[in-house]
């Protein structure tokens, strides 16, 4: 129907107007549906190679990622949604891309048919030709859950193809077989399609119809699933005590304290300490590496030869800030071991299933802020490297969940690079008296500003619901993939971001911009802060890397005292997220609510700081 | 409180159930709740058993070998009655 172009044939006698033209696009329209989580967006990823674009979708502010996947088939992504009744935004967005598509690839997950069957079941019921991709099979084995796909593709009607997308794993045969789609089994006693959505509109017969449909899911799910694992093991009721024993709120709480602390023993000591420095110490930079020059020295070499040293393009592309010595040297050097160091550790948590029993525990305490048990993994990522989190953030249900977790990230969580520079430099600020005023400080201001949030913008967050997965030693394969993918994945979003920021800082040195505007800031840091005017290269710095402005105060810390060294601190943390995770925000976000936050976030750090300066002064705790 | 009250089995919210206790959801409150929670696989009729409440926080619900949590607000949406203790 759509690959024509067709003009519209009227009745009526011609008017003066000229007869209107439908011009339709000639593609065919496949639309990407699913529960949220279900890794749809890997199969987009997948499909579509590089010719993405991301827009909102119209009237909303909710991305739907488009691309080609040949010359006649376009594809769409849409949010995932548990079902379409247009509770949300995301559920609207669904619908309409739904109804309107000539083609729908169906993602379910192996590991919760029983509820992802009620979306696909409504769009079989709605008449539309499917595919569908059950997904997570390795997941679904490590479960011990045999799914009958033969007898599910029966039951449906739709052809149906078993997948693991993080390893691409039947992929190419999902998209060799789009032709095949075919429009399923409806339920039997459902109104006619055509009448469906109407009716699903009112509630009374929204409630009879969803009850049905969801009956006869439940038979369907029955009949093709079979838990295979043998109850009464020792090893399953082991994994069942450990899994309620961290339910418990005080052995949740230690348990938490040994995680954060390996984490920091890990990422902070081992990744971010010992292998940065052989990384970006010795491969990159050449120290102490013996007769090995080091990357960005032989890099600076080739350019030297190209453009003479001092030069303005010798400065943006092989200086201090070079797009090809900074940021190859911050990606590759740092960026790299550290991203990759916390997706193991996270991934982790995750498949021994610990992480899904702290997102239950804190999900009374994330509430209050307007978020739900989910957010805590943006949050413990954001520990890592805010950019990583920010992105991780699409895990969240709905939009405004997504901005109060971004916000919380970006403003009050410290990265691991910062971390580093931070403990040396609170030793420096008075040791635990130091460190507890600053946590102190950043919870108050994470809990004020997420509950501002939570008030300020409309509508409510979700409340939680999710499922936990079994305790079980997890499995190193699983964790081997994960890891790497989720990894790739971000160096290939991130990566050219560091390098716009390391271009444009370059650019404003070369062209000693960069001076002017220390210059400018310098007094106003002084008024504001009580903070010596240099202090303003330190927070320049701190936009292009955080390390770099927490490294920069090392410096200053025996010129200033107690007092103004962790007003500085606080306000390196508050202040501006890096340039990539700005960036990151942006993309993620908007543009304008990216520019607010950003707003926000000065006007946040600059304000605590001003009030923590003179509350020092007064109570002068710190010398 | 009369006699007659106490032998009938009262509706409670799941919110209040016990641990270890098996209910019927009777009914869900909130309509959107209810068509939320519907999609979700938990609907009116259906029995589940509580496996562990979180104080303040999320009620985990058992259904065969699935542990779901719930969020308190939803819970206070659904109304269930103990069929088994």
């Amino acid at each position: 129907m759509s690959m024509i172009i067709e003009p519209e044939i009227s009745t009526q006698p011609p008017a003066e107007q000229p007869t209107p033209v439908k011009i339709v696009t000639g593609k065919k329209k496949v639309v990407l549906a699913g529960n949220p989580n279900v890794g749809k967006s890997l199969f987009f990823n997948a499909f579509t190679g590089k010719y993405v674009n991301v827009s909102n979708f119209p009237g909303t502010t909710i991305d739907v990622p488009k691309g080609d996947m040949d010359e006649h088939t376009r594809l769409m992504d849409t949010p995932g949604v548990y079902g379409l009744s247009g509770m949300s935004d995301e559920e609207r967005v669904a619908e309409k891309a739904i109804l309107d598509a000539d083609v729908i690839i169906n993602v379910i997950s192996a590991i919760s048919l029983e509820r992802d069957l009620f979306l696909t079941q409504q769009m079989l019921d709605y008449g539309k030709p499917m595919i569908i991709a059950v997904n997570q099979m390795d997941e679904a084995k490590a479960r011990n859950l045999e799914i009958d796909l033969p007898k599910l593709e029966k039951l449906l009607g739709v052809p149906m193809f078993p997948t693991v997308a993080v390893t691409r794993e039947g992929l190419e045969q999902v998209k060799q077989s789009i032709n095949k789609a075919k429009t399923g089994n409806a339920i039997p006693d459902m109104p006619p399609a055509t009448e469906l959505q109407a009716l699903e509109a009112n509630m009374a017969d929204r409630m009879k119809i969803y009850g049905l449909r969801r009956q006869h899911v439940n038979a369907i799910a029955r009949q093709v699933v079979t838990d295979t694992s043998r109850p009464g093991t020792v090893t399953q009721l082991l994994s069942q005590r450990i899994g309620q024993a961290l339910l418990n709120p005080f052995i949740a709480f230690i348990s938490m304290l040994a995680v954060l602390f390996a984490l920091y023993q890990v990422i902070g000591i081992w990744v971010a300490g010992d292998l940065v420095d052989l990384t970006e110490g010795k491969l990159m930079l050449g120290q102490n590496a013996g007769s090995w020059p080091g990357i960005v020295p032989l890099m600076q070499g080739v350019i030297g030869h190209v453009f003479p040293k001092g030069s303005f393009f010798y400065t943006v592309f092989g200086g201090e800030f070079g797009v090809l010595t900074m940021s190859v040297q911050y990606i590759f050097g740092v960026l790299f071991p550290l991203v990759l160091g916390f997706y193991v550790y996270i991934s982790i948590l995750e498949d021994c299933g610990y992480l899904p029993r702290i997102a239950v525990i804190s999900d009374g305490l994330l509430n209050r802020i307007g978020l739900n048990g989910r957010a805590v993994i943006p949050l413990i990522l954001g520990l890592g490297c805010v950019t990583m989190a920010t992105v991780s953030t699409r895990v969240l249900t709905s939009n405004r969940e997504r901005t109060i977790a971004s916000t919380i990230l970006a403003i009050t969580i410290p990265c691991s690079a910062q971390m580093g520079v931070l403990i040396a430099l609170m030793a420096k600020a008075g040791g635990l008296n130091a460190w507890m005023a600053y946590c102190v400080i950043l919870f108050t201001v994470l809990i004020a500003l997420g509950s501002v949030l939570n008030k300020m913008l409309p509508g409510r967050s979700s409340s939680l619901i999710l499922d936990l997965p079994p305790m079980r030693v997890p499995n190193l394969r699983n964790i081997a993939k994960k890891t790497w993918v989720r990894t790739v994945i971000f160096l290939k979003e991130a990566a050219p971001l560091f390098m716009l920021g390391s271009l444009l800082v370059a650019v404003l040195q070369a062209t000693h911009m960069l001076e002017a505007i220390q210059a400018t800031l310098g007094p106003a840091i002084r008024a504001v802060l009580l903070l010596p005017a240099e202090t303003a290269q330190v927070f320049i710095m701190g936009l292009v890397r955080r390390d770099f402005g927490a490294a920069g105060l090392y410096f200053m810390a025996d010129s200033i005292s107690h007092a103004q060294l962790l007003t500085a601190l606080i306000v390196i943390t508050l202040f501006v997220p890096c340039f990539a995770s700005a960036t990151v925000l942006w993309k993620e976000r908007g543009i304008k609510e990216g520019l607010t936050l950003l707003a926000g976030s000065w006007a946040i750090a600059f304000g605590v700081g001003a009030l923590v300066a003179r509350l020092l002064a007064l109570f002068p705790v710190f010398g | 409180m009369s006699p007659v009250e106490i032998s009938m089995p009262q509706p409670v919210t799941l919110e209040q159930a016990k641990v270890g206790d098996t209910f019927r959801i009777v009914r869900i409150t909130d309509p959107e709740t209810a068509t939320m929670a519907m999609r979700l696989g938990i609907s009116e009729g259906e029995s589940l058993d509580v496996a562990s409440r979180v104080p303040g926080g999320p009620v985990v619900i058992r259904r065969g070998a699935i542990e779901i949590a719930l969020g308190r607000e939803l819970c206070r949406q659904i109304e269930v009655v103990k069929i088994v203790s």
